[in-house]
């Protein structure tokens, strides 16, 4: 298997150098007939045979030729000479034209191809007099005898990507066709569950990101750029950490459980990247820990898909309604990102290769207050609390240097980051085998001052090659990655107090004793214990086409996906506080996750009177295998072992595995009437091993449906402005088995410490073994209309999503043993909403100017929950409120007279008190989910230069920075500035409340935290990218020089640095601004 | 073409009708219930999960393990919290102004308690249906769960006042309850301990003399302190008495300092931690009293008010108090358990395990039930206090009245069990002398209401028929 692999490589490689194109470049000015013949053989290959006397007679030809095609090619070269051509295999026959074409019944065979002479099976060969027509076979042959074919009539040639050809018969015997990609949007290539599709004839909603988009932006995890890209879709960064998760949602928050992810299906290549969770780390929040299956990570996480190179990603697909989700059954609930990557193409062998650099900063600082005002608040709270400035209430006044001033923001995250990417690929092929070979680097060093870097080396390679006149085609494509993380845990130093002492000695060990009167406490202990992980990915399939007759496809697709994944976190002694008489500790995770997919599929397409009717039948059996090991190694009394774990004086083991299986068969069938109506039908039974036995199926299905209106006769007429008008619909079931494996089972498992030599066996978890599938209900209707020849196009789409009998992971009091049970909810919840995006394409000579437009409007919602004042979310949620809705007091300023807090008495009792107390007076809903977000992106062109920027906004709610601060004046918390708008005296009118140290104290308001005064407007318009370039053909090559910058401004009223991640005094994510070349030749 | 269709049938059929797809193997590292009561062995490993959680937590104080001493010392007049300046949770006991989302209580008391609830549940329903688990074994591991959720509750309830009583692990049974009442909270406890009295064995042979399991004499030690709080001075009499009448089983240590150690004849139920575990082989209560080396600052001291209290020459003071001299001011600290983090050792033996029950309380507990009882009793009340006495070094006391004896008592329970599960504050609050007490220790007025902790917010929002305690 692998020798062959080399092999077929190595021929692909020779015959790769040898190059047809199928395009012609040629100038010439009354130039003699041959010459230009010349130009095509040298070019092309292909022979061109003519009688010597015909040549002679034939008048001299003027041409400008840019990269033409070379039928056009021909046709210009004989326009008036009275010649035509057919073209047989590589050979094309210069014949002198027929003088007068009989209207009558003709024969005519010919083949389809595309530009680089790969035959397309089932393309449509359709007369259009007739509407009627033929499918060519696997060598993209096709034979219109016997259709009633007349010499004047003209045939619509068609295949999903391509433009359609049309072709006047003109008595011609033979026809060789070649289809070139179509470039509008509407005619692209989507990818789709199981094959491929355009936005034209999509019933569903799928929103799609392209290579192009992606090279714009300098990023290291795939997702990232997706962030404005498609409407609907909200990207989140979790973390300022490169390796961090990012959480992507799709039509908002299905779950009523805060305790699971709320992550779509995403398949690489036909592979679903599946992890199961294992590390009880995975949040709704959060998001799932990814390959982090051990929770160790800073980052509190690793995606799977930072092992993911964007620019070896041809284009990325999410998949939104239930038309496009639904035959993945049950695991479609949160709808499915298909990523495919990048693959050869025939034609001329490439070579490609770009590298960029660049640096990231922190974009902004929180603005803190200096040495002079902390101290002045501290004295200020301790007079008020009557407390003695002393070591034991004031170590940081007293034992500490009142003038000496730290900048902790600087020293956490002052450093300059840097960004480093090459790549190179060499792709090409002929019309049996494609092939494509990349290799690609990329580093980011962090901003933090004291942390290593995030590396990422990989390999992308796709090999396709037809055999067996074309019927049999192998495909294989694989993605190794290897990733090295290296980073510590950041402290949140950014409220430490300004004159806390320095964090090294002067013997450059960490500074405990001067920390000391601060009762040991010391947060920099984790500068000096260093976190590294390493995750090495693969990711492959192979699938094997046969086509049995025309239209009848047999496949069978393979695919693997393992990551292996190594973290290390070591707490070497000198990171403690040596007071404590500490040991070292170190800490060792591994996670092996594996994932195998097999799917054998069954494919036909018909021409079925005026329409193309194609059905598909298959199965699917996946496994996949999670494990994850901890090694705890305790008590080491030397620094310079701790790197292994045979040396630990003592060691504790944790493991955690799961396997999961899932079986499915599925079926589609999609009839397209003249690219008028088209239906489309899913159904999919499957099977999850997460339930028990006789629960474990259930059935999934959607209708979708679209009519092409403007294909109408009376529209032409009735709507001119129109150049593409559509409707469409759909709905249907969708499932989720999204919990953790084994649930239903009852569990007790060895571990912990032995008592008197026994090792304990302790219960897990409650069991619930009634758990059955997740059901959602998904209806989305929709209207695209392009104007303009389609230069303009717009979308409306409208969808409404229920989610029932939800997985969650149910609340249960602690008193009952554990906090938690896996369980279906009777919740309903429903998510509804519009998107929009528009596309202008605007050309006039030099500049070109591409714009687009789109965003997403969700509305969350608990619809019902039956005997809901019973429940254990009475007093987080509400009926008819959004999931993501807190209930708050409402804050009524301070009192100008006691400085103290005050809220809104909204039961008039006299007392603040707030939900669990029976007598609320926290009564505020307010939705903390985005209330719209989107993008806008504008593409200039002018001559060689191109300049792209990406606006990235989103309207919602957050919590303020203040929200997360220790009240001012406590030890030994630094404040926001503003904070220096505090209450002193009686008629002070202030933002703060009296100072305080006391948290007993009616100014230490807890309440605080759950009032409004805690949320504030996060809203932000981002610049989330700019790029320019200036572009070089040659003759050589293209190349290219840009500079791209990332997260370059903000728009925002928040404050703080970013009002997407919110958390006060974490990590922030940085502004990146790179240089680079890239180059084909 | 038939074929190609026939293969992508017989596959997809195979994959509708096939379970076997989607069939898993157990995962190595997990039994079900049924599995994990099939042996002996295993039933044990069972038993050994519940005291393991009670003494291990990785260097946390919980409530099976030092929270009742550190809480209850704080809440009552025994401790300071040195970290004032933090609100850390600790001052607000110490304040007696617990805020009703403090971590300790959900995190240190009221999940770990309902943990080991839980998993005696398990283990009584386990045993109970088990068919591999020998009968006599059965028993008595029953008897030992029975045990265990007592203690459980009975502290519960002297934290929380009433509290939900889950007695399943059907959580479908348990998620809304609501509160039972204080007594029947306790009615619970004496069901449990009388059936254990009847299950369990009546020494220790089961650790070979090393008393960390509990036997007969623990359950009739620990019903004689039920017995005591409800104020039913018979049966508090009549259960010590029992045990006091066990000489050949149960004596006083020779001095105090030996009184906590391993071989004492005075415990009667103690609990061995994992040398390997977060406090290594100090007993966590004293992981967290000592402080860490010469010069360190203790976290937690004793107030003035415990301090005076010792009279010249008690034993007591010399073996149970030790001090440290941290930034020149000297704090002092209960000295029980004598290794702290400054002189443990990974791995190394056991010097001292943790006391649950010893003879000293049941002396004591004879003493004021006597007291209360007949004016027969006084005498026999004295007595009991002079044999703590002269063990500390003492005269005997000069007590002659029922008040004075009942003053003495009360302060021979404070000398004696301070810094022990929290004796202090629950003695403080059954002779209903805590707020007069407290309100003057702290200089603030100290309400009923705080003498009850407040219930988790969190199970009062899972459980809409859960009520929190006044004044929350």
């Amino acid at each position: 298997m692998r020798l062959s692999s080399i092999l077929w490589l190595a021929c692909l490689l020779m015959a790769g150098t040898r190059g047809f194109a199928q395009k012609i470049t040629f100038n010439g000015r009354n130039v003699p007939l041959q010459k230009a013949f010349t130009a095509i053989t040298d070019q092309t290959g292909y022979v061109v045979f003519c009688d010597r006397t015909l040549l002679a007679s034939a008048p001299q030809v003027t041409i400008a030729a840019k990269d033409m095609v070379l039928t056009d090619f021909l046709v210009a070269c004989l326009k008036g000479s009275g010649l035509e051509y057919s073209i047989e295999g590589r050979m094309i026959t210069i014949v002198r034209t027929t003088k007068s074409i009989p209207d009558t019944l003709h024969e005519l065979e010919g083949r389809v191809t595309n530009e680089g002479g790969q035959p397309l099976g089932s393309a449509n060969v359709i007369i259009a007099r007739t509407g009627y027509g033929t499918e060519t076979d696997p060598a993209g042959k096709f034979s219109l005898n016997g259709f009633g074919l007349k010499t004047s009539d003209v045939l619509l040639v068609s295949y999903v990507g391509y433009k359609t050809l049309t072709v006047p018969v003109k008595g011609r015997a033979n026809l060789v066709l070649i289809l070139e990609p179509a470039t509008n949007e509407l005619d692209k290539v989507v990818v789709q569950a199981y094959g491929n599709t355009t936005q034209r004839l999509a019933t569903g909603d799928i929103g799609t990101v392209t290579s192009e988009e992606i090279a714009r932006q300098p990023v290291m995890n795939p997702l990232e750029a997706l962030q404005g890209q498609v409407p609907g879709a909200v990207v989140t960064n979790t973390t300022g950490y490169a390796s961090g998760v990012i959480k992507l949602e799709i039509r908002g928050r299905n779950t009523i459980n805060p305790g699971f992810p709320s992550d779509p299906l995403y398949i690489i290549d036909g592979v679903p990247l599946s992890v199961s969770e294992v590390s009880n780390s995975a949040s709704y929040a959060g998001g799932s820990p990814g390959f982090d299956q051990v929770g160790m990570s800073p980052a509190g996480g690793q995606s799977p898909l930072f092992s993911l190179n964007p620019l070896d990603i041809e284009s990325i697909s999410v998949l939104k309604d239930a038309d496009a989700t639904a035959i993945y059954g049950s695991r479609g609930a949160n709808g499915v990102v298909l990523i495919t990557t990048k693959k050869g193409k025939a034609g001329r062998t490439r070579f490609d290769f770009s590298a960029y650099q660049g640096m990231m900063e922190v974009p902004r600082h929180y603005d803190m207050l200096d040495t002079r005002q902390y101290v002045s608040i501290r004295r200020e709270a301790l007079n008020n609390d009557v407390l003695p400035v002393n070591l034991n209430n004031a170590p940081d006044l007293v034992a500490w240097d009142t003038t000496r001033y730290t900048d902790w923001q600087r020293f956490i995250w002052g450093n300059m980051g840097k960004v480093q990417d090459a790549e190179a690929s060499l792709s090409g092929g002929d019309d049996r085998t494609t092939f494509r070979v990349g290799a690609n680097y990329h580093l980011v060093r962090d901003i933090l001052n004291k942390s290593g870097d995030n590396v990422r080396t990989g390999l992308n390679f796709n090999l396709t090659h037809h055999l067996i006149n074309e019927r049999l085609t192998l495909s294989l494509t694989g993605t190794y990655s290897y990733v090295s993380i290296n980073t510590i845990t950041v402290a949140n130093a950014v409220t430490l107090g300004p004159n806390a002492p320095a964090v090294f000695d002067k013997n450059g060990n960490l500074n405990f004793a001067g920390w000391e009167p601060l009762d040991g406490y010391f947060p920099f202990g984790s500068l000096l214990q260093p976190y590294t992980a390493v995750t090495n990915f693969l990711n492959g399939n192979l699938s094997v086409d046969y086509v049995v007759v025309r239209g009848l496809d047999v496949k069978l697709s393979l695919g693997y996906n393992n990551a292996v994944n190594k973290q290390t976190y070591l707490t070497p002694m000198a990171s403690l506080d040596p007071l404590l008489n500490q040991l070292g500790q170190a800490q060792f995770g591994y996670g092996f996750f594996h994932n195998v997919i097999a799917e054998p599929q069954l494919s036909y397409s018909t021409l079925l009177s005026k329409g193309k009717l194609e059905a598909l039948l298959g199965g699917t059996t996946q496994t996949n295998q999670t494990e994850g090991l901890t090694d705890l190694g305790l008590g080491y009394n030397n620094d310079a072992l701790l790197g292994s774990i045979s040396n630990a004086p003592s060691k504790l083991i944790f493991d955690g595995s799961s396997e999961y299986r899932y079986a499915g068969a599925f079926a589609r069938v999609n009839y397209n009437w003249e690219d008028e109506f088209i239906l489309n039908l899913n159904g999919r039974r499957d099977g999850s091993s997460k339930f028990a036995p006789g629960r474990q199926f259930g059935n999934f299905w959607s209708v979708g449906g679209a009519w092409i209106f403007t294909e109408e006769a009376w529209a032409a007429k009735a709507l001119p402005f129109l150049s593409f008008g559509k409707f469409r619909g759909s709905y249907g079931l969708t499932g989720g088995d999204q919990i953790q494996p084994y649930q239903y089972m009852s569990k007790w498992s060895y571990g912990g410490y032995p008592y008197n030599g026994v090792l304990p066996l302790t219960p897990l978890s409650h069991t619930d073994s009634l758990l059955h599938w997740q059901v959602n209900r998904k209806l989305e209707g929709a209207l695209a209309l392009g104007f303009l020849k389609d230069r303009i196009q717009v979308e409306a789409a409208w969808y409404r999503d229920r989610c029932n009998d939800q997985l969650v992971s149910f609340p249960t009091p602690y008193f009952t043993g554990f906090n938690n049970v896996t369980a279906n909810s009777p919740a309903d919840v429903q998510n509804t909403g519009w998107e929009f995006n528009i596309h202008a394409a605007i050309s006039t000579g030099k500049l070109h100017w591409n714009t687009s437009f789109r965003v997403g409007i969700n509305r969350n919602k608990l619809l019902a929950y039956p005997n809901f004042d019973e429940s254990p979310y009475v007093g987080s949620y509400a009926i008819g409120q959004s999931l993501n809705a807190v209930k708050l007091l409402q804050w009524t300023g301070i009192n100008p007279q006691t400085g103290f807090y005050t809220f809104a008495d909204k039961n008039k009792d006299g007392q603040i008190t707030i939900d669990y107390s029976g007598k609320p007076d926290d009564r505020s809903w307010h939705d903390l989910s985005p209330r719209y977000d989107g993008g806008w992106t504008n593409t200039f062109g002018y001559r060689r230069w191109e300049l792209s920027c990406l606006f990235y906004f989103r309207k919602q709610l957050g919590r303020n920075v203040y929200a997360n601060i220790q009240p001012p004046g406590t030890l030994p918390n630094n404040g926001p500035t503003a904070t220096m708008n505090h209450w002193s005296k009686p008629g002070d009118q202030a933002e703060f409340a009296r100072l305080t140290t006391n948290p007993s104290d009616p100014s230490y308001n807890d309440f605080t935290y759950f009032s409004t005064g805690a949320y504030t407007d996060a809203s932000f318009i981002r610049l989330q990218n700019a790029s320019l370039s200036y572009t070089l053909h040659t003759k050589s090559g293209t190349f290219k020089v840009y500079a791209q910058g990332q997260n370059l401004f903000i728009l925002t009223h928040y404050d703080g640095i970013d009002p997407e991640t919110q958390n006060f005094g974490g990590l922030p994510q940085s502004r990146t601004l790179t240089f680079g070349i890239s180059c084909n030749l | 073409m038939l074929k190609s269709i026939q293969f992508v049938a017989i596959l997809s059929a195979g994959l509708l009708g096939c379970k076997k797809l989607v069939d898993v193997p157990q995962p190595v590292n997990i039994l079900n219930t049924v599995q994990a009561f099939s042996t002996d062995d295993q039933a044990l490993s069972v038993m050994a999960g519940i005291y393991s959680n009670m003494i291990n937590t990785n260097g946390n104080l919980t409530f099976d393990n030092g929270i009742l001493t550190l809480l209850g010392g704080l809440s009552a007049d025994e401790f300071i919290s040195y970290d004032q300046n933090f609100n850390d949770g600790f001052s607000q006991f110490q304040d007696n102004q617990v805020v009703n989302n403090n971590g300790l209580v959900l995190g240190d008391m009221w999940q770990p308690a309902y943990s080991t609830v839980y998993q005696c549940n398990a283990a009584i329903s386990g045993l109970n249906a088990s068919t591999g688990v020998h009968d006599s074994l059965k028993s008595e591991l029953i008897g030992e769960a029975e045990f265990v959720r007592a203690l459980q509750y009975f502290n519960l309830a002297n934290c929380f006042g009433g509290v939900p009583l889950a007695l399943t692990i059907d959580y479908n049974k348990t998620s809304t309850l609501p509160r039972s009442s204080v007594p029947d909270v306790y009615a619970q406890v004496i069901i449990d301990l009388k059936d254990a009295q009847l299950r369990l064995r009546r020494d220790d042979s089961s650790s070979q003399g090393q008393r960390l399991f509990p036997n007969h004499w623990a359950a009739t030690a620990l019903l004689a302190r039920v017995y005591l709080y409800q104020g039913d001075w018979a049966d508090a009499l009549a259960q010590s008495d029992s045990v006091l009448a066990n000489t050949s089983e149960y004596a006083l240590a020779g001095d105090p300092n030996s009184a906590f150690l391993p071989g004492s004849p005075e415990v009667i139920w103690q609990m061995a931690q994992n040398s390997n575990a977060g406090t290594q082989n100090a007993v966590p209560e004293g992981h967290w009293f000592i402080p860490g080396a010469t010069g360190g600052r203790a976290l937690t001291y004793l107030t003035p008010t415990l301090l005076s209290a010792f009279e010249a020459g008690d034993l007591r003071w010399t073996d149970w108090v030790d001090s440290t001299d941290y930034l020149g001011t000297v704090y002092y600290y209960p000295f029980k358990y004598q290794l702290g983090l400054g002189n443990v050792t990974s791995g190394g033996q056991d010097p001292q395990y943790y006391v649950v029950l010893r003879l000293a309380e049941q002396i004591l507990i004879h003493a004021e039930a006597e007291a209360n009882g007949t004016p027969a009793g006084l005498s026999a009340a004295i007595a009991d206090l002079n044999r703590l006495r002269s063990r500390a070094g003492l005269s005997g006391t000069t007590a002659t009245s029922q008040t004075q004896v009942l003053a003495a008592i009360v302060h021979e329970r404070q000398i004696e069990l301070f810094a022990e599960w929290g004796h202090r504050w629950f003695d403080l609050r059954r002779w209903g002398m805590a707020t007069n007490v407290l309100s003057a220790e702290k200089g603030v007025t100290v309400t009923t209401d705080a003498l009850v902790f407040p219930l988790p917010i969190t199970d009062l929002t899972t459980d809409p028929n859960l009520t929190q305690n006044p004044g929350y």
